[in-house]
């Protein structure tokens, strides 16, 4: 337990995860012998390099059950979901301009859609329930014949909660409207199925599953065929939607990092679960006036995102110095605005503020989960002890009902 | 020599990556998960690294750290240079890369002269007709040949003009001194894989006074200029890389270039021959060299010189997948089809060997001695 103290434990896993270093060891031939630029078609080593990159394309799209020509190298996510939404548009826009979307996905998404806005294309953002989920009712209803693209997140990055895919999938068939779903925090998480989903476009990151950062990819169905223009031209790689020098290393830990989450995700989805069963359990047993945001049952193993009543919020965070935790998105954390994603599920300003997301993965231990449970615990029950304001709910007082002076 | 038994002459595609590169960025991965825009500590220390790679970057060419958007490459910052902005016209060279080539609808294209230089003349005479934003993008040093412009006189005269210069540095970072601010570009992009460092990160330096918007939009990292999470392995790897450069280096990869061009030149001459090597007269990178042998078309070169053991190439690796396709730089720079088709890159990096050279020279003799056999038999048939 000494250890652990000094060291930092990080419980940040859907911010980014480390490289496993099975996935490390998979990129270090690209590395060490083969040199070339994977689009040099006319000697071996562009060849060698060729064939790292299409291992890893398959690799990748094993885990989705597509082909392997449907899956387009991008840098990461940000690109893949920018890809996605500018690309299709570009291609149909002048026949259907619009998009649904919900309020609550995340910023690449919401800003690109923001840009598609100022373009003159309409833009429908969804308000999800309380607990997360989209409302299917609502999602058909946003529907009209203009529609080209319903772009919803598989697996939320703050809250965890799953979408129903397979019925907004089925939805969007129906209706003959595409559908997108960023799935950086989905793939190696739960199983997901392009065709049993009927997922036409798909975002998928490489360090969101252990693998290297600067590679993701976007799925792109072939059959039907959606077209996609490309964003960034040039050499035309990635047949012609997305140019640029393709790392083989990238590829080839990007596919091994799909690999192993292909074969372990069951396995790995019974420990995390136990895991975060386990730290619930603890904080909820010990600490009254503790929330769970987003609904228990359709969330990922690997995630809690809770907010703590009475306690401040950065006080909160100075208390757990040791844990590597995340307050809402990281990609907004630096600024201390509390997350737009609780706002939208309904939680006060308040609760917002002192919510805390535990991302356990991989390499979590047990006693990791213990130190940071007990850490948590001791802190709120400190920062409660000084709180007036946890005195007063602790007395009967409705502190909503207080109406403050101005000052 | 490598697993192929062959020699690796195509570091203008991209250069095997350094060691010590390699070995910075796996370090790099398996230390600790690191998510710059994370608040707690190890996000503190990715932001931390981050921020002096950038700053040795930026001290390495010249501009102020706050110039420097990290993206996943140079076509991305080719991309970003042409497109985050709705310039009322863009002007480009005649031997520009396709990544800035097809970024644009429309371009206006100014000629170059035969040794690859642009036309100073005409470029002046473009810039008088047009008004509004302009953009003028020139490619530093070309990657098919090696020519290396004026870039301060062309900066001057299109700011005489009012417009705005970008240039496309990815084959000059590490091969010729780069100060941005010498060049007086508005902006710059930068690659590293070409001399050694990792493929999947580049660079567009712009000046603040640059109106631009980003060309990936999200979490807004890049101070909104470009969203993603940041690529930290690879960052490291450029600072890495950045150490490796070393002039003495290249002049002395130089040496061997030009006297292997001596030598092709004298066998050319004996045998009646012209020599054509591409940007020959002009400032030029110091590890390429361009020849066409005529009559011999590159592909059969390619893949004789590969059967022989060497890697070398035909124009740009982005195309060479496209056999019939001539190369616009060559193309424009002799203004001849079947010489621009009968061309050859030969590009040396950090693990090239003098012998290296010779070796090829040895290669590409007895290839030319046996297609001047070829004709001799077939005309005497």
């Amino acid at each position: 337990m000494t250890q652990l103290h000094k060291k930092l434990i990080y419980l940040d896993y859907q911010s980014t995860t480390p490289c496993d270093p099975r996935v490390v060891e998979a990129m270090m031939p690209c590395f060490a012998d083969i040199y070339g630029n994977p689009h040099s078609r006319n000697h071996g080593f562009g060849w060698d390099a060729e064939e790292a990159v299409e291992k890893g394309r398959q690799q990748v799209a094993d885990i989705i059950g597509a082909s392997s020509k449907e899956i387009i190298f991008t840098s990461g996510a940000t690109e893949a979901n920018n890809l996605a939404l500018k690309g299709t548009l570009d291609f149909y826009g002048d026949k259907k301009n619009h998009i649904i979307t919900c309020t609550t996905e995340h910023k690449c998404v919401l800003d690109t859609c923001r840009i598609l806005e100022q373009k003159g294309f309409k833009i429908t953002y969804l308000p999800v329930q309380k607990n997360g989920l989209v409302d299917l009712n609502k999602l058909e209803e946003a529907m009209t014949d203009k529609t080209l693209l319903v772009s919803i997140m598989a697996v939320h990055n703050e809250i965890g909660v799953i979408q129903p895919l397979k019925e907004i999938g089925a939805l969007c068939r129906k209706k003959g409207v595409f559908f997108h779903t960023d799935a950086a925090q989905a793939v190696g998480k739960i199983p997901l199925d392009v065709n049993e989903m009927n997922i036409d476009l798909m975002s998928i990151s490489g360090h969101k599953l252990y693998g290297p950062k600067g590679i993701g990819a976007l799925y792109v169905r072939r059959k039907p065929r959606v077209r996609v223009l490309a964003q960034i031209n040039g050499g035309g790689q990635e047949r012609g939607m997305r140019s640029g020098t393709l790392s083989p290393a990238l590829c080839a830990g990007f596919g091994k990092a799909c690999e192993i989450a292909q074969n372990e995700m069951a396995e790995e989805n019974k420990k995390l679960m136990d895991l975060r069963i386990r730290f619930y359990d603890k904080i909820m047993k010990s600490l009254p006036q503790v929330y769970l945001n987003g609904d228990l049952d359709q969330r990922i193993a690997g995630n809690l995102n809770l907010s703590f009543a009475h306690v401040e919020g950065e006080g909160l965070m100075m208390g757990i110095k040791d844990l590597a935790v995340s307050s809402g998105s990281a990609c907004t954390s630096a600024s201390l605005e509390p997350s737009y994603v609780l706002k939208a599920l309904g939680v006060g300003e308040d609760l917002a503020h002192t919510s805390l997301r535990i991302g356990i993965g991989r390499f979590t231990t047990k006693e990791e989960i213990d130190y940071a449970a007990d850490n948590i615990i001791k802190a709120v029950n400190k920062l409660r002890e000084m709180s007036p304001l946890w005195e007063m709910a602790q007395a009967g007082i409705d502190i909503n009902s207080i109406e403050w002076a101005g000052h | 020599m490598n697993k192929f038994d062959c020699i690796y002459l195509d570091y203008n595609a991209t250069a095997p990556i350094l060691p010590a590169v390699a070995d910075c960025m796996a370090e790099a991965m398996k230390r600790h998960p690191s998510n710059a825009s994370s608040m707690h500590r190890y996000g503190q220390q990715a932001k931390k690294l981050m921020t002096h790679s950038r700053q040795i970057l930026a001290s390495h060419i010249d501009c102020p750290p706050e110039y420097i958007i990290f993206t996943s490459g140079g076509t991305e910052a080719n991309n970003m240079a042409l497109k985050g902005y709705d310039w009322d016209h863009v002007i480009l060279s005649s031997i520009e890369h396709d990544s800035i080539f097809k970024s644009h609808l429309n371009p206006t294209l100014i000629p170059v002269d035969s040794q690859g230089l642009v036309n100073m003349e005409e470029l002046k005479k473009e810039l008088e007709k047009i008004q509004g934003k302009i953009l003028v993008s020139i490619i530093y040093a070309n990657n098919e040949t090696g020519v290396i412009q004026s870039i301060q006189k062309i900066a001057d005269i299109v700011h005489h003009y009012g417009g705005l210069l970008h240039i496309d540095a990815a084959q000059a970072l590490g091969k010729i001194p780069f100060s941005f601010k010498e060049t007086r570009a508005d902006m710059a992009t930068l690659c590293f894989h070409k001399i050694g460092g990792p493929i999947g990160v580049g660079a567009l330096v712009v000046k603040e006074s640059v109106p631009l918007s980003a060309l990936l939009n999200g979490g807004g990292q890049e101070r909104n200029r470009r969203s993603g999470t940041e690529n930290i392995p690879a960052i490291l790897g450029i600072e890495e890389t950045l150490k490796s450069i070393c002039f003495d280096e290249m002049n002395k990869r130089q040496k061997w270039h030009l006297e292997m061009e001596t030598a092709m030149e004298k066998l050319l001459k004996a045998h009646g021959d012209t020599p054509y090597i591409f940007s020959k007269q002009a400032n030029r990178l110091p590890n390429i060299t361009t020849i066409a042998l005529s009559g011999l078309e590159n592909v059969t070169q390619v893949i004789n010189l590969d059967l022989a053991g060497f890697a070398v190439s035909m124009g740009s690796a982005c195309s060479s997948g496209r056999v019939k396709k001539i190369s616009r730089p060559l193309q424009g720079i002799c203004q001849n089809d079947v010489l621009a088709q009968s061309s050859i890159r030969i590009s040396t990096g950090w693990d090239t060997k003098e012998t290296d050279l010779r070796d090829f020279f040895n290669a590409w003799k007895k290839l030319y001695l046996l297609s001047k056999k070829k004709v001799k038999d077939d005309t005497a048939a």
